[in-house]
Order: structure tokens, then C-alpha cells, then sequence
């Protein structure tokens, strides 16, 4: 990127925890947030929810506003509250994050169906923040929090505002448990990225946000050093077989970044825990050549998040570099893929300076993002 | 820099004859009935998926066809050369609809794998990239009304930094029974003939009025 974007302030609101700090130390202690509920039609099913009793307490009332609204509140005001500097709302623009949005009031009569729009879902919360710009919304399946990044890298390069904030959330619905279950591709017990016995994917909730600017308030500001995406152009719910999307994509942010693949310390991978996914992957880390970088996933943790998943995946990310700490792949006991990947059993100290945070998704869509620690 | 809008198909529903859509591209002008069999016969395009697909995508691909045909965008450019930056303002409700009637009957609870893989924003994004081959960059964004600022200027920026020498650009809306769709087929032509639109804001605006 021509002039640098960096990470000042962030926020994850997840059931694994409210402040960054908590997810981290449960992602270091392998702990995951998916339990099993039972459903009248579909049985048994495992995900990552919130409990009903969280209701995200945000700083003004926001009674008029559904459970993603609140949660995209919640985490934004969290978010803003650790910059170190006041921002001025006319500087900056939201750009959010979503696959679903309020689809889980489709068939409810009462509810404004204008609002089932996540186009004007996103004006309801840029509202609350009296924020006059028009938000940007990406809605491009598994990869839309990825992209949502690189939307605001992209617009950062023109000075037009001083603060990008990007937030991402999804919640489980009965529509999209169902949609997966008719898929078969939920797992019968919670989701085991890469492992030899992995049978599926498990579902999560969640929100992450991140503000971005081009001006960095510290030197330990993680830079974002470039964001792609690539289209497979193969099938729409099954990833490429040789993984040539994702190849491409990270061949594309590696040359946009300007560094050699050997210099990625740790890859942050989709993981869904599916069989044509995870296979899909490794091939993809072997035809790049960092098959042997540690590598983990997250949604043994919390699920997979959907439009949510790259933004809080990335934060993620960006706080092990911080720490110096790889992240461990909850789930992870046996190598099931073809090609043996560096998959992390424990967390492992190690100093941290770039990171790879990859995403691929239905439609399709696979992203890229490298991370640098300046100092 | 400046690009260039080199080829455009607008789809709209007609405002006299209810039953008929217009479509138009940068040299023809057609008015057919809005049934999908009448609409895929008149692209003659031997595509047997296009049925199976919702509303919305078949849309999509109808316009991409019109937008496309005839041009061979291979010998120019290689696959992820290609990238393609579409929006519309109702994702895929009308399709989240039908989805909902297959699990809303508790009794006859059957989630339709077939109508629920339709069910995100960017799948008719993503039926056009496998029907053409186009493996490059690709964004959807959602937006009440056509934002041509977001569209230009995303676009112009992957032109810029080189990560795309051609696009697929526009708006696929399919609601309550009714097609809003403009495609832009934009590219860097070096050089500049009368017969071209520039790729700004503007010329997005005057296209999808017309």
C-alpha cells in the first residue's frame, strides 16, 4: 500500500468473551464457546452462542435496536473508547460487515422489513454514533470481513477521512443452522480444524472491530500491509479442489506487501473444520511454500462467525503478534490433510513480525491479508 | 487515470407493459416478455444451470451474456486479470423468502440445500464468475440506491495499484418480482475513440437512467 494503514484500536465481543483480553487468553487456553442445543427438527447441533441474559449494555439507550445492532454498537463503542486520541465523526466512515444481518426476524410480521436490508442496518448504527457519512456495506459471503478491510485500506489511500471503522457481525439464526444442516456440513460435535476426525463446520456469533487510519498513534501500531481477494470460478458452496483461488490471492498480497513468503512467521487460516476445506488449504500453503509456518484456526474457539470471521480473526491476529504468542488450533490432535501442515498444538511463544490471515468463502471468494508489527 | 466503460447492458422492468422488461446494451434495444425460458432463448446461451438458479442470478447472467457476447476477453487478459465489483440493495431476500417457507412449517420441516445456497448476497457475483471465467479481484457491496462514487472509485483504485486491466461493474436488484440491473464493462483502452464512455460517477448515473 502507497501510504500505510495501520490498526489503532480494536474490539471483540464473541461468547468466549466481551474485551480482547478475555478472548485472548481463552484462545491461549484452548477453550471454545460451542455447546450443544437442541432442536425440535434438526436434533442435536453445535455452535458458539451468546447466552440470553447478555444484552451488550452500549452507552446510550439502545432499547429500538436488535441483538446484531446492539452487538455492532457495543463492540464499535468499546473500539473507540481505546483510541488514544478524540476522533471527530465527520472524519470518519464505517464500513461494515455482514452476511445475514437481521435475517433472523424475516418471518416475524412485526418487524420493518426495510431493515432485513443490511444496507439500512448499517445507517440504524452509524446513526446512534451521529456519524453523516454513508456507510459502506461489503456483503460477499465468508470473506466479506476481509474485504470490508480492504475496502478501508483502499479508501484510506486518499486522505478523504482520518479514521476508517470497520466492524463485522453475524448471529446464528434458525435459518442459517438450517441452511448448513441441509448442507450436512455441521459437525456432530464442536468443529475440529485440520485434525484427522474433523466432519464439519460448527456455527458462532460475534462482532469485531477494528479502527484504521493512515496516521499511526504508536510505533507498536500493527500496519496492515496489504489485502486482496480472488475468485475460484469453479462451484458455489464447495471450495476448489486445487486451491488455485487461494493461491492466487496469496501470491497477489505477498507481491503487494513486498516480502518473500519465508518471512511469514504465522498464518491465521480459514479452518472451517470440513473436509474440502481444510484439504483445500493445505494444498494452497504447499503451492505458496509456507506449509511449514505455523498455521492454527480459531473456529474450534468460537465457531465460524461468517461476515464476521476475518475481522475478528484478523484482530486476533494482530494481538498474538503484539503478545509474541501463537494462537493453538483448538480441536487439533492429528494431521487430516494431505500435505502436513505446522498446525499449533500449544501456544507457543515466538517473536511475531508478519502474519497471513487468509479467508475463502461461498460465491467462490477467497481473501488475503498480511499484518507487520513495526517494532 | 481514467477508464473506460467499453460495453454496458441495462435491465429494467418496462413502465407501460408490466409483463416486459427493456434491455438495452451499447447497440441494441429490446423489449421481451420477463419469463427466464423467453429471456434465455433470445441470448441463445447453452447453459442448462441458468434454471436452476434464483431470480436474481439468472438476471445477473442474462445481463452478463448480453454484456459479453461476441468478445473474446481471454486474448486480452488472463483470468484474474478480471475482476468484478457488483451491488444491489436486497442481497438475496427474495430468495431468503422462499428459503424461509421450506423450514417456517414445523411439521414439514425440509431446508431446501438447493434455495439455501442462493442465499447470500454475492452468489449471482459469483454464478457470472464461473460462467466467464473471471478469477480477479471481487467485491459486493449493498447500498439502498446505486452508490456510482463507491463503484468508480473502488474500481478505479484496483486499475490503479494493477490488480485488475478489466472489470465487470454494476447493479443486480431483483425485488418483489421486479429486475434493476446495469453491467459496465470497463477496461484501460490506451487509446481513446468517440465511442467511449469514461468510467466516472456521472456516466454510471446517465447509464442506469437510462
Amino acid at each position: 500500500m502507497k501510504n500505510p494503514v495501520y490498526m489503532l484500536s480494536d474490539s471483540v465481543v464473541t461468547p468466549l468473551g466481551n474485551t480482547i483480553e478475555e478472548n485472548m487468553d481463552k484462545l491461549y487456553a484452548k477453550t471454545s464457546a460451542i455447546r450443544p442445543y437442541s432442536h425440535a427438527q434438526m436434533g442435536t447441533l453445535f455452535h458458539s452462542q451468546f447466552s440470553e441474559t447478555d444484552t451488550f449494555p452500549t452507552k446510550k439507550d439502545s432499547g429500538a435496536y436488535t441483538k446484531i445492532e446492539r452487538l455492532f454498537i457495543y463492540s464499535i463503542e468499546q473500539a473507540v473508547a481505546k483510541l488514544s486520541s478524540t476522533i471527530d465523526q465527520k472524519n470518519v466512515l464505517f464500513v461494515f460487515a455482514s452476511t445475514k444481518g437481521n435475517i433472523e426476524y424475516l418471518a416475524d410480521p412485526d418487524f420493518d422489513p426495510e431493515r432485513l436490508r443490511i444496507g439500512i442496518m448499517a445507517d440504524y448504527v452509524a446513526r446512534y454514533f451521529n456519524n453523516p457519512n454513508k456507510p459502506v456495506v461489503v456483503s460477499n459471503a465468508c470473506i466479506s470481513g476481509l474485504q470490508a478491510i480492504q475496502y478501508a485500506c483502499q479508501i484510506l489511500q486518499h486522505k478523504k477521512y482520518s479514521h476508517v471503522i470497520v466492524s463485522g457481525a453475524d448471529c446464528v439464526s434458525e435459518f442459517v443452522l438450517s441452511g448448513f444442516y441441509s448442507f450436512q456440513a455441521l459437525s456432530p460435535f464442536p468443529c475440529t480444524p485440520f485434525d484427522k476426525r474433523r466432519a464439519g463446520v460448527s456455527l458462532g456469533e460475534g462482532c469485531g472491530t477494528v479502527i484504521l487510519s493512515s496516521q499511526p498513534e504508536s510505533d507498536t501500531n500493527i500496519e496492515i500491509r496489504a489485502a486482496v481477494s480472488s475468485n475460484d470460478a469453479n462451484h458455489l458452496s464447495g471450495p476448489s479442489r486445487t486451491g488455485e483461488g487461494l493461491v492466487s490471492a496469496i501470491k497477489a498480497v505477498i507481491k503487494e506487501a513486498d516480502i518473500q513468503p519465508s518471512e511469514i512467521d504465522v498464518i491465521s487460516a480459514h479452518g472451517t473444520a470440513t473436509i474440502y476445506n481444510d484439504e483445500m488449504e493445505a494444498l494452497a500453503f504447499q503451492t505458496i511454500g509456507v506449509s511449514a509456518a505455523p498455521v492454527y484456526s480459531v473456529k474450534g474457539n468460537i465457531g465460524h462467525t461468517l461476515g464476521a470471521a476475518g475481522i475478528v480473526e484478523t484482530i486476533y491476529l494482530a494481538n498474538s503478534m503484539h503478545l509474541n504468542k501463537i494462537i493453538p488450533s483448538a480441536g487439533f490432535s492429528e494431521t487430516g490433510t494431505s500435505v502436513v501442515l505446522n498446525v499449533v498444538r500449544e501456544a507457543v511463544p515466538q517473536k511475531l513480525t508478519i502474519g497471513l490471515k487468509t479467508a475463502s468463502g461461498f460465491g467462490g471468494g477467497n481473501a488475503a491479508i498480511i499484518l507487520k508489527k513495526q517494532k | 487515470m481514467t477508464y473506460s466503460i467499453t460495453r454496458f447492458c441495462r435491465i429494467r422492468r418496462d413502465s407501460v407493459q408490466a409483463d416486459s422488461v427493456r434491455i438495452k446494451t451499447n447497440t441494441t434495444e429490446d423489449l421481451q416478455k420477463v419469463e427466464f425460458s423467453e429471456l434465455y432463448k433470445h441470448v441463445s446461451m447453452e447453459y442448462p444451470k441458468y434454471f436452476k438458479m434464483d431470480a436474481v442470478s439468472k438476471y445477473g447472467i442474462i445481463a452478463a451474456e448480453h454484456l459479453l457476447r461476441g468478445i473474446d476477453l481471454k486474448a486480452k487478459y488472463t483470468e484474474t486479470e478480471i475482476g468484478i465489483v457488483l451491488s444491489n440493495a436486497s442481497g438475496s431476500l427474495d430468495t431468503d423468502a422462499e428459503f424461509q417457507k421450506t423450514i417456517q412449517n414445523k411439521v414439514n420441516f425440509f431446508p431446501s440445500p438447493a434455495i439455501f445456497v442462493y442465499t447470500l448476497s454475492n452468489i449471482v457475483m459469483g454464478e457470472i464468475c464461473i460462467k466467464h471465467k473471471i478469477k480477479g479481484e471481487n467485491m459486493f457491496f449493498l447500498s439502498e440506491t446505486i452508490q456510482s462514487e463507491l463503484l468508480e472509485g473502488f474500481v478505479s483504485d484496483l486499475f490503479n495499484k494493477n490488480s485488475i486491466r478489466c472489470a465487470v461493474v454494476g447493479w443486480v436488484e431483483y425485488s418483489f418480482g421486479k429486475p434493476d440491473v446495469l453491467l459496465l464493462l470497463v477496461e484501460n483502452t490506451e487509446q481513446k475513440n468517440i465511442n467511449q464512455i469514461e468510467f466516472t460517477s456521472n456516466q454510471i448515473e446517465s447509464l442506469y437512467e437510462l
